[in-house]
């Protein structure tokens, strides 16, 4: 078994609203080995993208640990965090939003080495900067344009260049292709698992694309209204989904063939219970097709069903 | 991690290329404007107001603007005295060359006070957010209600007359003013993810603001600079009108508007010529706030 590089514990980011406190991220317990891919699915405002940003602390959490190789992040002074910042970074969902529009690619791309004067002198940079563009697939040319000037799945290269600039371990993905073509969507996607191969980098693969996530994960944790409510390796979880969330997810994957068209699928009824103030017992509950009683009496925990395999339903023995 | 060296070195001719890239920003604007012809006019009149208030002492001695000569008294414009005399004689070319020097001083210097003031509210105020930014606004809101005139007349009452207090005056409730404009404008920014990525690279707050925010928001904060200047000049003649600027001899705007009212019936043309400059002054800088704003924010041409 592979070295743990990241370990989230009992981690919760809560938002205070007008209308109560909005559990955005409750509960979380991950961990994401050294060198792999931990995918996170679920749908929109399920709390991903704030699980990504409180573990990189650019969101304060409510409570809970981060430990990075064993190190609690939320115990870090400004200094050391300023350190750890080098080790993890994060690639943006929107490469429109994500970069700078009055810095040209060479100043975003140079701006981390400078800050952490990492590299001395101004050849130092450019060559590190020239480097950076290669390995992303940038041509030179392009060192002096802006932002607007290039494409979405370019400006995307940018936000990775700036993200690999640091020679970080870690690299938190916020649906990094979701905003790009489909061509282009594998392009990055490609791109970003080379440069995993060649780098040993680990990722966390936020994203609600299935198909994206299986084509990248080794790992993948379903998240429903903040919790996790399933998590296993990549294949277990397509060939073998517990949750009924999961499976719902699964059954709600686009097939492109005509005898499709006619058949009924299973669709999930209701809507997205509300993050705030929730009700105690499984969120899912109300959708659930399976829920009985138990299931909205107490908060379900997340147990090995078998190997590698985690689920949070009471359908599976969970007390 | 393995990293290929790359062969080529930067020559100086890269660095000449990452420079002229940059000039281009300022040149776009310079090529919006230069076909915008009314624009371009207004551009020549405050250049021309600029060199009047640089070079007054050269076209016409201070001296000639606080000398009294009987024989000027009330004189309507001749060769020699091209705009005439007030009422007390003395001659009014003069008297608004030398007060053109007051009006730029108090326009562009509660431009400044205000315009550097606000911006760093407005952008404090958008960054850090939350209750520093509620009080922050809610006392702006509580500023914006006095208005500049009753301001200043506190302000002459405590403090005297003077040009600095006038320039406090007018600058307190401006301030108000544009650092809610500032702070929204910045508050669209701070929303952008790239805000987000410096933060996760590490980058100081202040560089955030400055390096980060304030680029993206300096073309507004230069048109609305602009524009308070106009607003600022004619606030200005406006106390100075009232009695709340310049101390008596001193020429300016305002108050030699104020001197010729009395001797409206007698002698038209000082009010006249006056306001002349001062509506010029005023609607040139105006209707050149308006071609930067076109030029630098592309996307509101037309409107307005």
């Amino acid at each position: 078994m592979s070295m743990i590089l990241l370990e989230c514990k009992n981690l919760k980011k809560y938002f205070d609203t007008p209308y109560g406190t909005l559990h955005a991220v409750d509960n979380v317990n991950l961990s994401v080995k050294k060198g792999k891919t931990l995918g996170i699915v679920g749908e929109s405002g399920c709390g991903k993208s704030t699980l990504g940003r409180t573990i990189l602390r650019l969101l304060p959490p409510t409570s809970g640990e981060v430990l990075f190789e064993g190190k609690n992040l939320f115990e870090m002074n400004e200094k050391q965090m300023h350190e750890m910042r080098k080790q993890m970074q994060i690639i943006f969902q929107d490469p429109y939003s994500s970069l700078n529009p009055r810095k040209t690619v060479y100043q975003t791309i140079s701006e981390p080495l400078r800050v952490h004067k990492i590299c001395r002198t101004s050849n130092e940079i450019d060559l590190r900067v020239r480097e950076l563009m290669e390995i992303v697939g940038l041509a030179e040319r392009f060192e002096n344009s802006y932002p607007h000037e290039m494409d979405g799945g370019r400006r995307q290269r940018i936000g990775i260049a700036r993200a690999l600039s640091l020679d970080p371990q870690f690299i938190i993905c916020d649906e990094p292709v979701s905003a790009l073509d489909v061509s282009i969507q594998a392009q990055i996607l490609n791109l970003m698992m080379d440069l995993q191969e060649t780098m040993n980098l680990t990722y966390l693969f936020i994203t609600h694309d299935l198909s994206v996530v299986k084509h990248i994960s080794t790992e993948i944790a379903v998240m429903y209204l903040g919790q996790i409510v399933e998590k296993a390796p990549s294949d277990e979880l397509f060939e073998k989904p517990l949750h009924p969330y999961t499976k719902a997810l699964l059954k709600a994957i686009p097939i492109p063939a005509l005898d499709y068209r006619d058949k009924h699928l299973d669709i999930l009824t209701g809507e997205v219970s509300s993050p705030i103030d929730p009700r105690p017992g499984c969120r899912f509950a109300p959708r659930c097709p399976n829920a009985f009683k138990a299931c909205t009496e107490a908060d379900p925990s997340l147990n090995e069903k078998s190997p590698q395999h985690f689920v949070a339903c009471y359908l599976y023995g969970n007390i | 991690m393995k990293r290929t060296d790359s062969t080529r070195l930067p020559t100086t001719s890269d660095a000449g290329q990452k420079r002229r890239k940059k000039e281009t920003q300022l040149r776009q604007v310079w090529r919006h404007i230069r076909k915008h012809k009314l624009v371009m006019a207004a551009l020549c009149v405050i250049i021309a107001l600029l060199l009047m208030v640089a070079l007054a002492d050269f076209i016409v001695p201070y001296e000639m603007a606080v000398r009294q000569d009987p024989a000027l008294k009330l004189a309507s414009p001749s060769l020699e005295h091209p705009f005439g005399g007030d009422a007390l004689g003395r001659d009014l070319f003069a008297r608004i060359i030398h007060g053109s020097r007051v009006t730029f001083l108090l326009g562009f210097g509660a431009t400044i006070i205000a315009t550097t003031l606000a911006t760093f509210f407005g952008a404090s105020a958008a960054y850090i957010g939350g209750r520093y930014d509620n009080y922050l606004m809610r006392f702006m809101d509580m500023i914006i209600t006095i208005p500049a005139i009753l301001l200043a007349i506190a302000i002459a009452a405590g403090f005297g007359v003077g040009i600095p207090q006038l320039i406090i005056a007018i600058s307190i409730p401006q301030t108000a003013a544009v650092s809610r404009v500032i702070r929204s404008a910045v508050l669209n920014v701070v929303g952008q993810e790239f805000i987000e990525a410096a933060k996760a690279i590490g980058i100081g707050n202040l560089s955030i603001i400055f390096k980060h925010i304030i680029p993206n928001v300096i073309g507004l904060i230069l048109i609305q600079a602009t524009m308070e200047a106009a607003t600022n000049m004619l606030m200005g003649a406006a106390l100075g009108f009232l009695g709340l600027g310049a101390p008596i001899p001193t020429p300016e705007w305002g108050l030699i508007m104020k001197d010729g009212l009395q001797y409206l019936r007698y002698s038209y043309h000082t009010v006249l010529i006056t306001t002349f400059f001062l509506a010029v002054t005023a609607l040139s800088i105006n209707i050149f706030g308006d071609g930067l704003r076109d030029a630098l924010d592309p996307r509101l041409k037309g409107r307005a």
